[in-house]
C-alpha cells in the first residue's frame, strides 16, 4: 500500500513523515524545503495492518495546476502514478488557503484522508473548527494530529484511516475538473467559484477568537526584525552571535577535550610502533592519517554548535524573515527574495542549496542564483574558517561574520553582473513568502539535525578525507622518480611538483607557498581537505590545540611555517571560500543549469571573484599594514584588469543586447 | 615484521574507505559526508516548459 502526503507548504508534510517513518528528512519552519518526492516504510508502531505501507513525502503545493517544478512533482504523482491513498496534510491554523488543494485532491478518485495539523496551534489560539462539518461537507475522514510530537494520537489514527478507506470510493464536494487550462478565463472563474466553496465551508466550520486582523506580539516582533533599515543590522549581529558562541566560546571548549583524545590516540599508536617501525610507514599511518583526519575531525565540535544554532534559528522562523530582508536588496540586483532560501540551505551544504533553485519559476533567476549559492559559506568550509580565525585572528567571531556577509555582498554583485550580462536589467519580480510563526525552537529538532550532519561529517572525515589525505602524504613523500625525498627537500616531491605551477599564479596572492597551493587545490575535492592538506605538509597534527601550537612556538611561529602574515591569511581564507566549490557541488550546477554556457561561465566567475577579492585584500592589507604594496602586485594587476576587462566587455554586450530589445519594443 | 603488520594496517584502513566509497556510490549519493546528500535526488520532476506554459496563460491574461 502506498500513501502519498500532500498539502500546501510548511504544512508540515516531512515532520509528519518523519514522525510516521522513523526518518530524518530535512524540515524547516517555511515554504519549500522538500524539493523532491521521498519514501519510507510507516513505523509497524503505527500501522497496525498487516502488510508494509510505504509513504511518499511530495514537495509543497498550492494547487494542482503548479507554478513551480517542484509542485509539478506533487501534481505528476498524484495524477500519474495513483497513489491507495493521499493523505493530505492541511495546516489547520490557515483553512481558507489549505482547503482549495483538497478540494481538488478529492476530484482525483482516490481516497483521501485530511490530517488537520498543527492542532496544538488552534487550541493555543482558541480557534474551534467543527471536525464533524468538515468531514461530512468534503466526504472524506478528517482528523486533528500535531506532528511534532511524534507520539501523538493523531498520527495513529490518521494511518488507521488511511488503511480503512483504502480502494473505497469518495464523491468530490466540488468538481470542476474539466476546466480548459489554456483556457486563462476559465481557469479563473473556476478558481474563483473553488475560493467560494472554501471559504463559506470555513465560514460555518470554524470559529476564531483571534481574528487575523488583530495585532499580536508576532506581527511587532516581524516590525522589528524584518525592518526595513534595522533588520540586516539585526541579521549582523545575530550572525555575530552565532560565531562568537560556536567559535570562542562553547565551541572551543568541546573541541578541546576531542583534541585530546585525537591527542592520547596519536601517542598511543606512536607508542606502539615504537622505533622499530620504518618512518616511512610511521609518517603515512600518524602523520597522514592519524594527524590529517584528526585535524580536521577537531573541528567537529565548533561546527556541531554552530549548525545547532542555526538549526535553532531556523526552527524559531527568524530564517524566513531574513528571506524577506534580503528581498530588497536582492530585488534591485534582479534575483528574487526566493533566492535567499537555496542560499540559507546552502549554508550547510551547497548541493541541497543548488538542488534548492527549482523552486524559483524564472529562468535567468534560478540559473543566476544555482551559480551564485557556492559563494555562502558551507559546512565544510567551517573548519577552514575555524582554522584561520583560530591560529592567525585569536579565535575572533567577525572572521566567521565576515565571510557570511562577503558571501552576500559578492552574491549582490555577481547578480548585478549576470543581470547586466543578460541584458534583463529592467525585469523586475515580486516575491511572496508566507511567514510561519515564531515558536520556541525545538531542541530534539535541532539536536536530530546536527547529530545528523556530525555522523556525515565523520564519515566524509573517514572517507573521502582520509584518502585525499594518505595520497598527499605518499605524494610529498616521493619524487618523481619514485625516491623518498630527503628531509628538507620536499619542493622536490610529487605534491610539489603538482603544485608549484598554481603556486607561482598565487603569488601576487599573498601565498605563493607550494604547500598552500597544494591544500587549495585539494580543497576542490572536497573544502575540508584544505585542512586535512595543510596538516599534513606541515606535519602539525591539530590546529586548535594550544599545546600543539606551542610545540611550533606559537600562533606567530605557525603564521611563519606556513609563510603567512595575518593579511595573508585572510587572503587565502577568501580565495578557498569564494573559488568554484567541491566538484560535487559543481556537478550540482551542472545538473540545475542545464547549459554549458552558463556552467563555464559560473565556474570562470567565480575563480575571477577568488581571485581578485584575495588579491585586494591582500594587497590593499599588505599596504594598510606595512605601508608598501605586497610581493607580485604588478602580475596580480594585470590579471585582475583582464578579468575586469572580460566582464566589462560582456556586460556591454548585455546592455547592447538589451537597448536593442527595447529599441524594438519601442518601434 | 612490525613493518608488515603496519602496512597491512594502512592498507586494510584505506580499502575500508575506498569500500565506504563505493557501497555509497552504489546507493546513488553524490557526495559522501553530506548529511543531506541521501535526499539530493537528480529528478527534475519534469520539463520546466510546462511551467512556462501555465505561467504564459496567466501572463496573456
Amino acid at each position: 500500500m502506498k500513501i502519498a502526503l500532500a498539502g500546501n507548504p510548511n504544512s508540515g508534510k516531512t515532520t509528519l513523515f518523519n514522525a510516521i517513518t522513523g526518518k530524518i528528512e530535512r524540515v524547516g519552519n517555511w515554504a519549500g524545503v522538500t524539493i523532491s518526492k521521498k519514501e519510507g516504510l510507516i513505523k509497524a508502531t503505527i500501522n497496525h495492518s498487516n502488510s508494509d505501507i510505504i509513504a511518499v513525502d511530495l514537495p509543497g503545493a498550492y494547487s494542482m495546476s503548479p507554478f513551480t517544478s517542484e509542485e509539478t512533482i506533487t501534481r505528476n504523482f498524484v495524477k500519474n502514478e495513483k497513489p491507495d491513498v493521499i493523505l493530505n496534510i492541511v495546516d489547520a491554523t490557515n483553512l481558507n488557503r489549505s482547503l482549495f488543494f483538497t478540494t481538488q485532491l478529492l476530484e482525483l478518485g482516490i481516497p483521501v484522508v485530511v490530517a488537520l495539523n498543527k492542532s496544538d496551534l488552534t487550541k493555543k489560539r482558541k480557534t474551534e473548527i467543527d471536525i464533524t462539518l468538515l468531514s461530512e461537507t468534503l466526504g472524506c475522514p478528517v482528523v486533528e494530529t500535531t506532528s511534532i510530537k511524534s507520539n501523538n494520537k493523531g498520527l495513529d489514527d490518521v494511518i488507521a484511516k488511511a488503511i480503512e478507506i483504502k480502494g473505497q470510493p469518495q464523491t468530490a464536494p466540488f468538481n470542476n475538473q474539466d476546466v480548459n487550462l489554456r483556457d486563462a478565463d476559465s481557469v479563473e472563474s473556476s478558481d474563483t467559484e473553488r475560493f467560494e466553496f472554501v471559504k463559506n465551508l470555513v465560514r460555518k466550520s470554524e470559529n476564531r477568537k483571534t481574528k487575523s486582523s488583530v495585532q499580536t506580539n508576532q506581527d511587532t516582533a516581524d516590525r522589528i526584525l524584518a525592518h526595513k533599515w534595522f533588520g540586516l543590522p539585526i541579521f549582523a549581529v545575530v550572525m555575530w552571535c552565532v560565531f562568537s558562541i560556536s567559535q570562542t566560546h562553547l565551541g572551543p571548549i568541546l573541541a578541546d577535550i576531542l583534541v585530546g583524545w585525537i591527542d592520547d590516540l596519536y601517542a598511543f599508536v606512536e607508542s606502539l610502533l615504537g622505533d622499530d617501525v620504518s618512518p616511512l610507514l610511521s609518517a603515512l599511518l600518524l602523520d597522514g592519517i592519524i594527524g590529517g583526519v584528526g585535524a580536521v575531525i577537531g573541528f567537529l565540535p565548533l561546527i556541531m554548535v554552530l549548525f545547532f544554532l542555526l538549526a535553532l534559528l531556523e526552527d524559531s522562523g527568524y530564517m524566513a524573515r531574513v528571506a524577506v530582508i534580503m528581498d530588497r536588496f536582492f530585488k534591485k540586483v534582479g534575483l528574487s527574495g526566493k533566492s535567499i532560501i537555496p542560499m540559507v540551505i546552502g549554508t550547510g551544504c551547497a548541493i541541497p542549496g543548488i538542488m534548492a533553485t527549482r523552486t524559483i519559476q524564472n529562468e535567468r533567476q534560478r540559473r543566476t542564483t544555482a551559480m551564485l549559492t557556492p559563494f555562502m559559506p558551507c559546512g565544510a568550509k567551517l573548519p577552514v574558517i575555524a582554522l584561520f580565525a583560530g591560529v592567525f585572528f585569536n579565535d575572533a567571531a567577525w572572521v566567521g561574520t565576515t565571510m557570511y556577509f562577503a558571501g552576500i555582498a559578492l552574491i549582490i554583485f555577481g547578480a548585478l553582473m549576470v543581470v547586466r550580462i543578460t541584458g534583463e536589467r529592467h525585469s523586475r519580480s515580486f516575491f511572496i513568502l508566507e511567514l510561519p510563526e515564531y515558536r520556541f525552537p525545538s531542541i530534539q529538532r535541532a539536536a536530530v539535525s546536527t547529530l545528523s550532519r556530525a555522523k556525515a561529517f565523520i564519515i566524509k572525515a573517514g572517507t573521502i578525507i582520509l584518502l585525499c589525505n594518505a595520497a598527499v602524504q605518499i605524494m610529498q613523500t616521493f619524487n618523481w622518480q619514485f625516491q623518498v625525498v630527503a628531509e628538507g627537500a620536499e619542493h622536490t616531491s610529487i605534491l610539489a611538483g603538482l603544485a608549484s605551477p598554481f603556486a607561482f599564479v598565487l603569488i601576487p596572492l599573498g601565498f605563493g607557498a607550494w604547500q598552500l597551493a597544494a591544500a587549495a587545490i585539494t580543497g576542490f575535492i572536497a573544502k575540508e581537505n584544505v585542512v586535512g592538506t595543510l596538516a599534513v605538509v606541515y606535519g602539525i597534527t591539530n590546529f586548535i590545540d594550544t599545546e600543539e601550537l606551542a610545540l611550533v612556538s606559537g600562533g606567530a611561529d605557525v603564521a611563519s611555517v606556513m609563510g603567512l602574515t595575518s593579511v595573508a591569511a585572510f587572503a587565502y581564507l577568501i580565495f578557498n571560500l569564494f573559488t568554484p566549490p567541491c566538484f560535487a557541488a559543481i556537478g550540482a550546477m551542472n545538473a540545475e543549469l542545464e547549459d554549458k554556457k552558463w556552467l563555464l561561465g559560473g565556474v570562470a566567475f567565480q575563480f575571477g571573484i577568488g581571485y581578485v577579492a584575495a588579491f585586494t585584500t591582500y594587497q590593499v592589507g599588505s599596504y594598510i599594514t606595512t605601508g608598501v604594496l605586497g610581493q607580485g602586485f604588478i602580475y596580480g594587476l594585470i590579471a585582475s584588469l583582464i578579468l575586469f576587462g572580460i566582464l566589462m566587455y560582456l556586460v556591454n554586450k548585455g546592455v547592447k543586447k538589451e537597448e536593442q530589445k527595447l529599441d524594438l519594443c519601442s518601434s | 615484521m612490525a613493518n608488515i603488520i603496519v602496512a597491512l594496517t594502512i592498507i586494510l584502513i584505506i580499502a575500508l574507505s575506498i569500500f565506504k566509497v563505493v557501497i555509497e556510490k552504489r546507493k546513488g549519493i553524490k557526495c559522501i559526508g553530506c548529511s543531506l546528500s541521501g535526499g539530493c535526488s537528480s529528478n527534475k520532476g519534469q520539463p520546466n516548459e510546462t511551467v512556462g506554459k501555465r505561467i504564459n496563460i496567466k501572463e496573456v491574461k
